[in-house]
């Protein structure tokens, strides 16, 4: 046994260990802590929730173009129909994104010779469509940038769609008011199944797929009743099992 | 009665865990289904209960080793990519358009454009399909009038089922096409290397070449090359020889057919071949001839072969096959009977005395009463029974009979063929004689040994063709010494191989899809074959390379144009189209030649002895079922497909039967040095069951040296054993006096005939897991003979299952209401015909190359891991001297009530409301629980990735040595429309979903339904037979709801209640009476169901249950009765 002031070695670091402990009152507070830490959980959670959220993640997408192509002017504007240019969505997987010919058709630059060019020349020497005409004169492909772009293991068919009387503004919202297209609509797996579940509000008779303000005429009834309509002439029954869009 | 035990192999496996177990397992063999799969199986070894009995093989979870994994890894760099492309990145993704699009051009719509070329000595019409510029499947050309003519089933009311199929090379070369380790490069020898040139230079080089040759009118000029069925080639050799008319002209094949040319020309008068037409034979005798396997017009003879496999007496052909090894025709015949190679010709003489004895009035013999079945007796009774009954059906159905000997057989074996033919009147009907179509017009060609001499005394100029002749050239022909002293060999091939090391120019050949050629069919139709794609690789055709040689530069293009106009007589450019598009030009079809056959000749000598000395084994050389004669070795989807009867993978093995391992002392997966003379070769062994005594085969093909250019290393590997210097070029097939000593080294051969085994004996314990498999194997692969199934029918068939009481469900059935609304139009279902699958493995790799299935590599195959999501399984029966073999390609089934879907915590895998068994990938965690619960065993889990980390050959060293543009260039090679599928997930067959859902999109968009044949899986495509069919049944009128509804029509496991979507159709021997095994004899044996009648009423409520101790003596009360 040791003497009075003379401490053991353990005595000693238990001395020394509780310099590093809290005081006993801050015991009270131990559920201001818990509560801290739910609310903080909580709140990175919905945080992280509504980051990843396919509503906040996808609309929006607005890539810069190699080109400046407008497709308020050509499609809004000028009237153009979606398909002058996605000649292949009717057909096809791909509503596939034109070849610079036929930007060509319309805007073929001044000859090589400096005189006429053989097509109509509208805006010849705009700069801005400098990419088109290099393009053109070596060969090389515009590398336009993908705006809608969905994961590699998903398999969406434009024909499909289109054919049934599912209109471009469905997924792509009003391009032919945007000067710079950019992704208006989700597309997610949610969405895609909100629609594959009841189709009836996106479906419109065939001729009227391009006509992306199409509005039903007065006493037609509203689009719902249409969509009904078409579902049962057309026998539009879309399935909602894996496979239709993963393969 | 009872087997003999194989007591050899047995002591390999000292270890067994139960007592006597091998004695037990063997005799439950013969007591029950009699069906075995594999040696292991028939003995019941640990190794095989382990594959059985765990979920998945031992080890499965782990890493792979060390040594191993460099070793398998850096194998060539001929790989598979199967990566890159798939994941959820979201970065940028660019797209570019064509400049100009060409007319009917859809981005991301494939296009077909009908093509020919050679492949293995094959005449192979293809229909490739073209996606964007790319060519990415294969499939046969089903317009071709070869193919036409050759429609295995009957379809005239449904046009869309017209089929052609492809043999696995024709599968396979595509992944050849986007190798990068293909030779790239102009290469000179300087100072003893290769080194780098350009084809300026090359040019420059052969111009004056061609001068100093004219000097000496090509006297100095030597050019090898193989047999080619290339109009083209053979002109442009032909015209060498004009032009230089002392050139030498050699003609040297791997697979040497040269007796057999010979002995045809001599009775044709000219070069011919022949050409047997199976769909007018009744009876084929296929004598050591592979016709449905590894012979060059397999594809046509299987075809012709399944248009009479109807089983209906009096419509059915029949197959005998008297063959030393086990062949795939061996495993389609209805007899099959083992005789060494080199006895073949005393069988055959035999025979004729047989038939001869038959056409001068002699009667057949009869069955004695109590007759044993054929593998109760002994073998000299045997091959009475069995040279007496093909004798018996030859002369009963003179015209319509046919007697096939192979190609290797020597000079007189071959005259006696075509004399019995002759006296049985087969010639001209069955078979004809053709003129021989690698015949070069007023060229003589020498052989390999003549050349090698020339090139020792004076020729000092040598162009070789392609095909690596220094590798596969036989040990005794000193070709690449000789070469390698030469200083001007140009050889033109596809890689820079062993010959390439020996020539003094290395000259890339262009891939057959980038070339201009041409090739003749077996109809003598003129097919060209067009380039899909510019040469990826700096390759050039052929034929350009050719016509500098001449000293006047050609394209292929116009070479082969001139070649088509010189056979259609000037070709308009419009009908120049009409060929290239159809794929050939119909109108050059040659004429049979009438033949001149001596009504006698010399007899071919040797005597049948099945006695087995150790030193006069006998060696056989055969091309592999997979890589050829090596020329394959780097194509690693075949490499990694399972050999037709072994199921070896990635190796090459001396194959023996159960008797000669007993007399020599050679043991399974013991390494065995084979000696002759002084050559002596080690190889491992493998037991065969049912090889002809005394008879070794080998493969050809394997122990290439790969160079491992792709990751800048100096590494070289080996697959397998060269067997090429045991070759010699007076034995290239057999050789005899072969010594073999058995060494105690082991050897691991990775075979997949034990993965996946079902075992749907639920909780047993070993050896009544065992013992529940032999019993219900006969259940799961089912087959009959003609008579059982034309007068017991669908009765016949269902007694062979498992007896068991009223199915009740587990479930409210349809599970999916969905599918029976008139909204769902389609149901999806597949038939597979057993009676018509040869087990050729096209499927295989047809859905490897449509499914993106990657390839794991020989080691993770021997842990069970390999990913084919279609297997052919191999079933042997009867004893283990006289098996039988059924083949059973098995896919997912896609069950009504799949168990695999109850199990997914997470519904990945989910039944869609047409009844296929979806996977979502994307969804899947991996638990494996869906595998695990699969009573067909026929899902496969990616353990790594094996597209970037691992497989072929993206192994972690690769990974970052492997150029971006090596990998973008194998990346090329994917489907677009199929997902590829990372690390951590489960898939298996999807009944080919892309196809389907294009297929209905398609017909959606003409607002009709889709036609029956009109969405085919990729398997079905590519079988040569047409022995798969999908379709829909819910259209009463399609083909696969008919063969469903047929009386051989059964689903595998269908008392699990579970409703396989993907049923069988059972196979039918048409056995001649006297030759039947004891398993064939008697009511269904399996089970035992054999002598309890009242049974045959399938479903009987009265006996819901019976009693499966008794069903053990089925077969023995069976075997008494011989009822026939």
């Amino acid at each position: 046994m040791g003497t009075r002031g003379s401490r053991t070695h353990n005595q000693l670091i238990v001395m020394a260990m509780n310099r590093f402990l809290f005081p006993r009152w801050i015991n009270k507070f131990l559920p201001l802590l818990g509560i801290l830490l739910l609310a903080g959980g909580g709140y990175a959670g919905t945080l992280f929730l509504g980051a990843t959220d396919p509503q906040t993640l996808n609309p929006g997408y607005m890539p810069t173009q190699p080109v400046p192509f407008s497709h308020k002017i050509h499609a809004g504007e000028l009237k153009m129909d979606c398909r002058y240019c996605h000649t292949t969505v009717e057909k096809a997987a791909h509503a596939a994104i034109p070849p610079t010919a036929t930007c060509i058709n319309c805007h073929s630059g001044i000859g090589a010779d400096g005189g006429a060019p053989a097509l109509s020349a509208v805006h010849a020497d705009s700069p801005k469509l400098r990419a088109v005409r290099e393009s053109w004169e070596t060969g090389a492909s515009i590398p336009w940038v993908r705006v809608h772009d969905l994961p590699d293991f998903v398999f969406f068919n434009h024909s499909a769609h289109v054919n049934r009387g599912v209109s471009c503004v469905s997924c792509h919202g009003r391009i032919d008011t945007m000067d710079k297209v950019y992704q208006a609509k989700e597309l997610s797996m949610a969405w895609c199944i909100e629609c594959h579940r009841n189709p009836a509000p996106n479906l419109r008779p065939v001729e009227f797929i391009t006509k992306l303000d199409w509005e039903p005429a007065e006493g037609e009834g509203t689009r719902e009743e249409i969509g009904q309509r078409l579902i049962e002439e057309n026998n539009i029954h879309p399935k909602t099992n894996c496979a239709v869009c993963h393969r | 009665m009872q087997a003999k035990l194989p007591i050899t192999t047995a002591e390999s496996q000292p270890t067994l865990s139960v007592p006597g177990h091998a004695a037990q397992a063997v005799q439950s063999v013969t007591r029950a289904s009699g069906y075995w799969r594999s040696v292991g199986e028939l003995e019941g070894t640990p190794e095989f209960e382990q594959m059985l009995h765990r979920e998945f093989p031992q080890a499965a979870s782990e890493f792979p080793e060390g040594v191993s994994r460099r070793r398998w890894m850096k194998l060539m760099s001929a790989s598979l990519a199967l990566g890159g492309l798939a994941g959820c990145s979201y970065g940028p993704d660019s797209i570019a358009p064509m400049v100009v699009r060409p007319p009917n051009t859809i981005p991301g719509v494939p296009k077909h454009y009908a093509t020919n070329f050679q492949l293995a000595g094959r005449a192979v019409h293809l229909l490739v399909s073209n996606l964007d510029g790319r060519p990415i499947k294969i499939e046969g050309n089903a317009a071709h009038p070869v193919m036409r003519a050759t429609e295995p089933n009957d379809i005239n009311d449904k046009p869309r089922f017209a089929s052609a199929g492809t043999d696995v090379f024709s599968q396979a070369c595509i992944l050849g096409l986007y190798d990068p380790d293909r030779s790239s490069r102009v290469a000179k020898r300087v100072d003893g290397s290769l080194v780098d040139s350009s084809w300026e230079e090359f040019a420059d080089y052969a111009q004056g070449h061609a001068n100093a040759l004219a000097e000496s009118q090509g006297s100095r000029l030597a050019i090898l090359m193989a047999p080619s069925l290339s109009p083209s080639i053979n002109r442009m050799v032909a015209e060498t020889v004009k032009l230089l008319p002392k050139t030498t002209v050699a003609h040297f094949a791997s697979i040497d057919d040269s007796a057999q040319q010979t002995a045809l020309a001599e009775a044709a008068g000219k070069p011919a071949e022949v050409l047997y037409d199976l769909s007018s034979a009744k009876v084929i005798c296929c004598l050591d001839s592979d016709l449905l396997g590894n012979d060059p017009n397999m594809l046509v003879y299987s075809r012709q072969f399944a248009r009479g496999r109807t089983p209906e007496p009096g419509k059915m052909n029949r197959l005998y096959a008297v063959e030393a090894r086990h062949s795939v025709t061996g495993s389609s015949a209805d007899s099959r009977l083992a005789v060494r190679s080199s006895q073949i010709g005393a069988f055959l003489v035999r025979l004729e005395k047989a038939v001869d004895e038959l056409l001068a009035g002699g009667s057949p013999a009869v069955a004695a009463d109590g007759e044993l079945p054929l593998d109760k007796v002994d073998a000299a009774e045997r091959l009475e029974r069995f040279v007496s009954a093909m004798a018996e059906d030859l002369v009963q159905n003179r015209g319509a009979g046919l007697v096939a000997v192979g190609a290797h057989q020597p000079h007189d074996v071959q005259l006696a063929a075509l004399r019995l033919n002759n006296k049985l009147e087969n010639i001209g009907k069955t078979l004809n004689l053709r003129p021989r179509r690698s015949a070069i017009a007023g060229v003589e060609t020498v052989g390999l040994a003549e050349l090698v001499e020339k090139l020792a005394n004076g020729v000092d100029t040598v162009w070789i063709l392609g095909d690596n002749p220094v590798y596969s050239a036989p040990g005794d022909v000193k070709l690449g010494e000789t070469l390698a002293k030469l200083d001007h060999v140009v050889y033109l091939a596809e890689y820079e191989d062993e010959t390439a090391k020996t020539a003094s120019w290395s000259v890339p050949l262009a891939h057959a899809l980038e070339s201009w050629g041409d090739v003749l069919g077996v109809d003598g139709s003129y097919g060209v074959c067009q380039p899909q794609i510019l040469p990826l690789l700096n390759g050039k055709d052929a034929l350009e390379i050719l016509s500098l040689l001449h000293g006047k530069p050609e394209t292929g293009a116009a070479i082969v144009r001139a070649t088509a106009d010189s056979l259609g007589q000037q070709l308009t450019e419009r009908k120049w189209r009409d060929v290239l598009h159809d794929g050939y030009l119909a109108s050059n079809t040659a004429d049979s030649i009438t033949a001149d056959i001596a009504g006698d000749g010399p007899l071919p000598t040797g005597v049948l002895n099945a006695e087995i000395k150790k030193g006069e084994l006998e060696l056989l050389f055969v091309e592999s079922d997979t890589i050829y004669d090596g020329r394959f070795a780097k194509n690693v989807w075949l490499q990694e497909l399972p050999q037709a009867i072994t199921k070896i993978v990635w190796d090459n093995a001396a194959l023996i039967s159960f008797a000669t391992a007993e007399a020599t002392g050679m043991k399974q997966g013991e390494i065995v040095r084979l000696s002759h003379g002084e050559k002596t070769l080690d190889l491992p062994v493998s037991i065969v069951p049912g090889q002809a005594d005394g008879t070794i085969v080998v493969h050809i093909g394997y122990g290439r040296v790969c160079r491992d250019e792709a990751v800048d290393s100096n590494d070289t590997v080996e697959i397998g054993k060269s067997v090429s210097p045991m070759r010699s070029i007076k034995n290239m097939h057999i050789l005899t006096g072969v010594e073999a000593q058995p060494t105690s080294r082991p050897y691991k051969l990775v075979s997949t005939q034990d993965h996946f085994a079902i075992d749907d004996q639920v909780g047993g314990i070993d050896q009544t897991g065992l013992d529940g498999i032999k019993e219900r194997v006969g259940g799961l692969v089912r087959e009959g003979t003609l008579k059982q199934i034309s007068e017991m029918g669908a009765k016949y068939v269902e007694g062979l299952g498992i007896h068991h009481p009223p199915l009740k469900s587990l479930w409210d059935e349809p599970i999916d209401a969905e599918e029976t609304k008139s909204t769902v139009p389609y149901q999806w279902a597949m038939t597979i015909d057993l009676n018509k699958c040869t087990g050729c493995n096209s499927c295989v790799i047809a859905c490897q190359a449509e499914n993106n299935v990657p390839v794991v590599g020989k080691e993770q195959v021997g842990r069970g891991r390999e990913m084919h999501w279609i297997r052919v399984d191999r079933y042997f029966r009867g004893e283990q001297d006289t098996p039988q073999i059924v083949n059973q390609p098995v896919a997912c089934v896609h069950c009504e009530t799949a168990p695999c879907e109850q199990v997914c915590p997470v519904a990945a895998t989910v039944h869609t409301e047409e009844g296929i068994n979806a996977m979502a990938y994307n969804r899947c965690v991996g638990t494996r629980y869906c595998a695990n619960n699969c009573p067909y065993k026929v899902r496969r889990f990616n353990y790594f990735n094996y597209g970037t980390e691992y497989g072929y050959f993206y192994g972690w060293q690769q990974k970052s040595k492997l150029d971006a543009a090596s990998r973008q260039l194998q990346q090329l090679v994917l489907n677009p429309d199929v997902s590829v599928r990372g690390r951590g997930v489960m898939e298996k067959c999807t009944y080919c979903i892309q196809r389907v859902q294009n297929g209905k999109i398609n017909a959606r968009n003409e607002a009709r339904l889709v036609e029956d044949g009109e969405v085919q899986s990729a398997c079905q495509t590519a079988c040569p037979t047409q022995a798969i069919v999908f379709g829909d049944i819910k259209d009463q009128s399609s083909l696969v709801y008919q063969l469903q509804h047929s009386p051989r029509a059964y689903a595998m496991l269908e008392e699990l209640n579970i409703k396989p979507r993907t049923q069988y159709l059972i196979r039918v021997r048409n056995t001649h009476p006297r030759l039947l095994l004891s398993v064939q004899i008697g009511k269904p044996a399996h089970g035992g169901h054999g002598e309890h009648d009242a049974h045959d009423a399938a479903h009987d409520e009265a006996h819901p249950h019976a009693d499966e101790q008794a069903h053990a003596e089925g077969d023995e009360h069976a075997t008494t009765k011989a009822d026939h």
